[in-house]
């Protein structure tokens, strides 16, 4: 089964249409919003994992939305963990709130769930040895 | 001294730190001393203050245990609370096994005090930088 992760931006006059539903309704996909930032009458930016069909169906699902006018662009962006300069320390997780980062109870060594990961980066400054990055 | 257990440290908006990994071999040289070692996680306990609070003397929350805190989550007046630790315990393991493998293998040696440490009365604060 496919997965992608996209970067939806909404311009102002299609912030109060209902848009994202079609790629349920018609293009049989799962949606799981991962981040969203709507403003009625302002620009609009949702962070989608689509599932759940081809990648044929995701590509025509996605072909859709930019003929309505949305700018759909590749999640690129990454969160990469240097991990032989790690101390387990644990601050990050802290901040983590999609539990991407956590301590393993057993071995109390940090492990990242790259699938979890909303690429949030509150965990960049949280990061004690500065070796939490963002990759573009 | 090797660098695994002396690292540079940033916390976001206090400023620069020094994590600093120390192994401390305790004698067992009486029963109180094993009883006191031997305590586990849900004995041992810890008192929640909120450093929101910007003054020494800060309330005290509650108390909780170190097996709580460990479990990723505590309650405090009836609201479940997310923790999560500042130390390594990874490294703090790794530090005691180390140390355990000296002693073990006759290569660490008890010599006599090469010089006291500085001993003062009373807490140094820490104060905040924003």
């Amino acid at each position: 089964m496919a997965k992608r992760r996209v970067v939806l931006t909404f311009p102002q006059e299609l912030t109060e249409r209902p848009i994202t539903y079609h790629l349920v309704k018609d293009y049989d996909l799962a949606i799981n919003i991962l981040k969203a930032k709507i403003t009625p009458g302002e620009e609009g930016k949702l962070v989608l994992e689509l599932s759940n069909g081809s990648p044929e169906k995701i590509d025509e699902g996605l072909d859709f939305l930019e003929k309505q006018g949305v700018i759909v662009q590749p999640l690129s962006k990454e969160i990469v963990l240097e991990e032989e300069e790690c101390i387990h320390c644990g601050a990050c997780t802290a901040v983590c709130t999609s539990g991407a980062l956590r301590l393993d109870p057993q071995t109390a060594r940090l492990v990242f769930d790259r699938e979890k990961c909303i690429v949030c980066e509150l965990c960049v400054p949280a990061c004690t040895m500065r070796v939490i990055k963002v990759m573009f | 001294m090797n660098r695994k257990y002396l690292r540079a440290a940033i916390f976001h908006n206090y400023g620069t730190s020094l994590y600093v990994g120390l192994g401390i071999p305790i004698p067992l040289l009486d029963e109180e001393i094993v009883r006191t070692v031997v305590l586990c996680n849900e004995e041992l306990k810890a008192t929640v203050y909120d450093y929101g609070v910007q003054q020494r003397a800060r309330p005290a929350l509650g108390v909780v245990s170190y097996a709580e805190l460990r479990s990723g989550k505590i309650e405090l007046n009836g609201k479940v609370i997310p923790t999560a630790p500042l130390s390594s315990l990874e490294k703090a393991r790794s530090i005691a096994t180390e140390l355990k493998e000296w002693i073990i293998n006759g290569q660490f040696y008890l010599t006599e005090p090469v010089a006291s440490l500085p001993w003062r009365d009373g807490v140094k604060p820490l104060r905040e930088e924003v």
